[in-house]
């Protein structure tokens, strides 16, 4: 790495310094937020900053525990949630219900215990996060691959076929990268409905409801199957393909479809991942479109999930950074696997996700 | 082209004896062009219906009262009492740039040709297929449009309104063929080679064709609003219009004379500069003077957005760009981990809105004990006063002077409220990763070079950040600002989770007064009034974006 910088001599520590000082500001935040989502209420309460020992922690146990009830000793293993004395009563619910449990156990053998758990068990329950995050994976596995589909096709044609009106569709298609979203979401909502109803047991009868887009996938998946930043991305990435490769395609009989399936497309893997992952990324944050087109839990995705818990669980911080942390995990996982392309994907294109 | 023309012949040798309607040269760009149109179909079928043809509807429904269904037709009605009489200045505004626009298209397509060195006669021709598509545009849009407020899903109904869509199609095509047809035979007049480009002019006619005709249509109904207000209404209306406009002429033309003061080397530049500066000085007092009059009757939570959001870009932007520019440069130098501090920096991006924004609402909890609170509370402030952050509407400066015991920040009643406050931190924090990332390709493309020259010529490192760094990368910090300026006209999730009835509409911008208005005012016309506004806006924005950064980015 020569680099002529290297001979600034900004003092070493200072850079590093500074790095580091902003480093902590980016993650102070989630780092909070895991330590909360790891704390009984009490513990949040006093203002601490760390949750404490492990052995004073709730945690889940897997235990064979001894009743007494009635006179008869019962045994059994099972797995329970267990939550320290003085937490457990302000905690109220789920965890009031095992302290309840906990008072005929006479003897206790206990297996092993997994800490710091309890709040996620409680979030993922009380916030019916399975729900929404099957929600966002049905919403973010038809979205991907109508948007690969028609973007390669769409980005294709604008690449490599020569045909009348390609530069006006062109021009026209990018005009729409200047139509913001949040101004296009009220006019949207007034033809989503209007089109599941033309769809609608009203009309053609395709389904035996009203309307069939909303509150249902396609309006949730089909508005965002082609996006014009998609297209004019991979026609750029199509465009650096070398002509030669076409024209021996075309030698041994190959058609348009044929090229693109085994030339072009394996050769525009790292261009398609990258859209594959804004579609994903733009399906978990959606939050808008889906509050307008959703009115009950059987295609809410996970942003209105999350956000109708923070609303409800109003005072409960440790159960709502629970659920917080739920959600991030996703994301953050598939970040760190593909970071590279990530961030190459955005300085590239200067897309703003 | 020139490999179709050689594998002609092939071709021909190929078929040989079949000379059908798809054989040939001719026939095969048929072919090629029906791959295309089958291609493009569905992804931009898509892409108009969803992300173009949403414009035009929302402009119909701004012109209705619409309630969840369509009510009675009120005209520019919703506009104005969004904006009050200034209305009539934006739409004043919005035809002269269709005008411009209209005229610079023109202009652009007669420099092309003189540049081509091509003869182009009878370029008004082109007005006719131009005419045609615009008329058959109209025509598609209005019925497009119809069909979609239809209340009843009706056969007939239906049936009516597909043959006008029809209809609207077959004159566009009808258009595009005498397009196609006079290009030909232009082709055939003046083509001095079979590949040479002739200059289309049928684009800048259907643009110039288009404005004038959106432009007329405006003027019409802005008069006919105009006509239809009572008499009194009218009269204050055109005063305040008058007063308004004199102010608005007064400090373009102040403006001109400042800096046209500004790049004069003599005395003349002293008192040019003097008068336009008074100028400047007198016109913005006198807008300040009459503003309340002009707003008068407008809807006050509407300006309300609009401050909120001017707040909101002022706190953003500069401070994000500058910590990013910093952090990017301090990343540019041979250190180790640059990787590992980049992916971080990065993090706070890519956490979905809504999950991060509930990390901060709980960050910036009222509680006394709450952590930033306590922060505060450590460093000396008021514990019995534990500030409210979100649920707070009073102006930041002068919370944050009191919470500190300065009793004379009570007067400090100005600025962004603390609630708008918190909002900013968090778009700071959450912006700054993206800005960072951006600013290390810019500094990718300044050449060596330059830091080498610099450095034999003897400048330290601050002469080489200030002289080289920030000046070389002002594209990259245009392009950001821009980006982040229509961002914060944009932003929602983040706002609308923050967002707390406490803070009495202070974090509301512009975009998310709009949603409340739709979302839980049901008010869609008078929604979506405001979104053209917005629309506008941004509109101007990104053109202004686009023009600048086409003459100013340096490709190093």
């Amino acid at each position: 790495m020569k680099n002529s910088l290297e001979r600034l001599n900004i003092p070493r520590l200072l850079v590093y310094a500074v790095l580091l000082f902003y480093t902590g500001i980016s993650l102070l935040p989630l780092i909070w937020m895991t330590s909360v989502s790891m704390m009984t209420l009490g513990e949040v309460n006093a203002g601490l900053v760390w949750p404490r020992a492990i052995n004073a922690s709730p945690c889940i146990l897997v235990t064979t525990d001894e009743y007494r009830v009635e006179g008869q000793t019962y045994s059994r293993t099972r797995i329970t949630i267990s939550i320290p004395e003085e937490a457990a009563a302000q905690q109220g619910g789920l965890a009031a219900r095992s302290a309840l449990r906990e008072a005929n156990v006479i003897n206790r053998n206990e297996h092993f215990r997994i800490p710091f758990i309890t709040n996620y068990c409680a979030a993922w329950q009380e916030a019916n996060l399975g729900r929404y995050i099957y929600n966002t994976l049905r919403i973010v596995v038809i979205t991907v691959a109508g948007t690969v589909t028609f973007c390669t096709l769409a980005a294709y044609a604008f690449a490599r076929i020569k045909f009348t009106g390609r530069e006006l569709l062109f021009a026209l298609m990018l005009a729409t990268l200047m139509i913001p979203d949040i101004v296009t979401d009220l006019p949207n909502f007034l033809i989503v409905s209007k089109v599941g109803e033309f769809f609608g047991s009203g009309g053609l009868g395709w389904c035996n409801v009203r309307n069939c887009w909303t509150n249902n996938w396609p309006a949730l998946t089909i508005p965002f199957m082609a996006s014009a930043i998609s297209i004019f991305l991979m026609r750029q990435h199509f465009a650096t393909i070398p002509n030669e490769l076409w024209d021996a395609a075309r030698m041994d009989g190959a058609g348009h479809l044929r090229f693109l399936l085994q030339v072009v497309v394996p050769l525009s893997r790292p261009v398609i991942l990258v859209i594959v992952l804004f579609t994903f990324i733009g399906s978990w944050n959606a939050l808008a479109w889906p509050l307008l087109v959703t009115n009950d839990d059987s295609w809410r995705p996970i942003s209105v999930g999350l956000l109708q818990f923070l609303q409800t669980e109003g005072n409960l911080a440790h159960l709502r950074m629970a659920g917080v942390m739920i959600t991030l995990l996703p994301i953050l996982l598939l970040y760190a696997l593909t970071q590279r392309t990530f961030i190459e994907g955005i300085s590239t294109s200067g897309l703003k996700g | 082209m020139v490999s179709e023309t050689i594998s002609t012949g092939q071709q021909n040798k190929d078929v040989g004896h079949y000379r059908g309607f798809l054989a040939g040269r001719r026939g095969r760009i048929l072919k090629e062009n029906i791959t295309a149109y089958l291609f493009l179909a569905p992804g931009l079928v898509i892409i108009f219906l969803f992300g173009m043809f949403p414009i035009f509807y929302a402009g119909y429904v701004s012109l209705y009262n619409w309630r969840i269904r369509q009510g009675e037709y009120r005209g520019l009605q919703n506009f104005t009492s969004a904006m009050g009489d200034i209305a009539y200045v934006f739409f004043a505004l919005v035809i002269l740039g269709l005008i411009g626009a209209g005229l610079m298209s023109l202009w652009e397509a007669r420099t092309k040709a003189k540049e081509k060195n091509i003869p182009y006669h009878f370029p008004l021709l082109f007005f006719l297929p131009a005419g045609l598509i615009a008329f058959g545009l109209v025509q598609f849009l209005l019925s497009f449009i119809t069909f979609f407020t239809q209340e009843q899903a009706i056969a007939a109904g239906y049936a009516a309104k597909m043959g006008n869509i029809s209809l609207g199609i077959a004159t566009i095509v009808t258009g595009f063929m005498v397009n196609f047809l006079l290009e030909q035979w232009q082709h055939k007049l003046y083509a001095p080679t079979r590949y040479s480009i002739l200059p289309n002019f049928t684009t800048p006619a259907l643009i110039i064709v288009i404005t004038l005709g959106g432009a007329f249509l405006l003027i019409q109904s802005v008069w006919a609003h105009y006509q239809g207000l009572d008499p009194v209404a009218a009269a204050t209306a055109a005063i305040r219009i008058r007063f308004l406009s004199q102010g608005l002429v007064a400090l373009v033309v102040a403006y001109l004379l400042w800096s046209w003061g500004m790049r004069q080397q003599s005395t003349v530049k002293l008192f040019a500069g003097i008068a336009g500066a008074a100028g400047l000085i007198g016109t913005g007092y006198y807008l300040i003077d009459i503003w309340p009059a002009i707003i008068q009757g407008a809807d006050p939570r509407f300006y309300l957005s609009l401050r909120v959001t001017i707040f909101y870009s002022i706190g953003t932007v500069p401070v994000q760009l500058a910590i990013a520019m910093v952090l990017a440069y301090l990343l540019f130098q041979n250190i180790q981990g640059k990787g590992f501090f980049r992916v971080v920096f990065f993090i706070p991006y890519i956490t979905p809105a809504v999950a991060a924004a509930g990390i901060f609402q709980a960050l910036f909890s009222l509680r006394p004990n709450g952590f930033v609170n306590s922060f505060f509370t450590n460093g000396g402030a008021n514990p019995e006063r534990a500030l409210l952050w979100l649920k707070e509407p009073n102006s930041a400066l002068a919370v944050l002077g009191q919470a500190f015991g300065i009793e004379a920040a009570s007067a400090w009643a100005i600025g962004p409220s603390l609630a708008l406050l918190v909002i900013i931190l968090f778009n700071i924090w959450n912006f700054v990763g993206y800005n960072t990332v951006i600013f290390l390709a810019g500094l990718g493309n300044i050449p060596h070079e330059l830091y080498e020259a610099a450095k034999i010529d003897g400048a330290g490192r601050w002469a080489l950040f200030r002289h080289i760094t920030v000046p070389l990368l002002s594209p990259t910090t245009f392009f950001l600002s821009v980006i982040s300026v229509i961002g914060t006209f944009k932003a929602f999730n983040h706002v609308w989770v923050l967002r707390d009835a406490a803070s009495l509409g202070t974090t509301d911008t512009v975009s998310v007064y709009f949603f409340e208005t739709f979302f839980r005012g049901a008010r869609f016309g008078y929604a979506t009034a405001m979104a053209m506004v917005l629309f506008v806006i941004i509109l101007t924005l990104t053109l202004v974006q686009n023009r600048i950064a086409a003459k100013r980015v340096f490709y190093g």
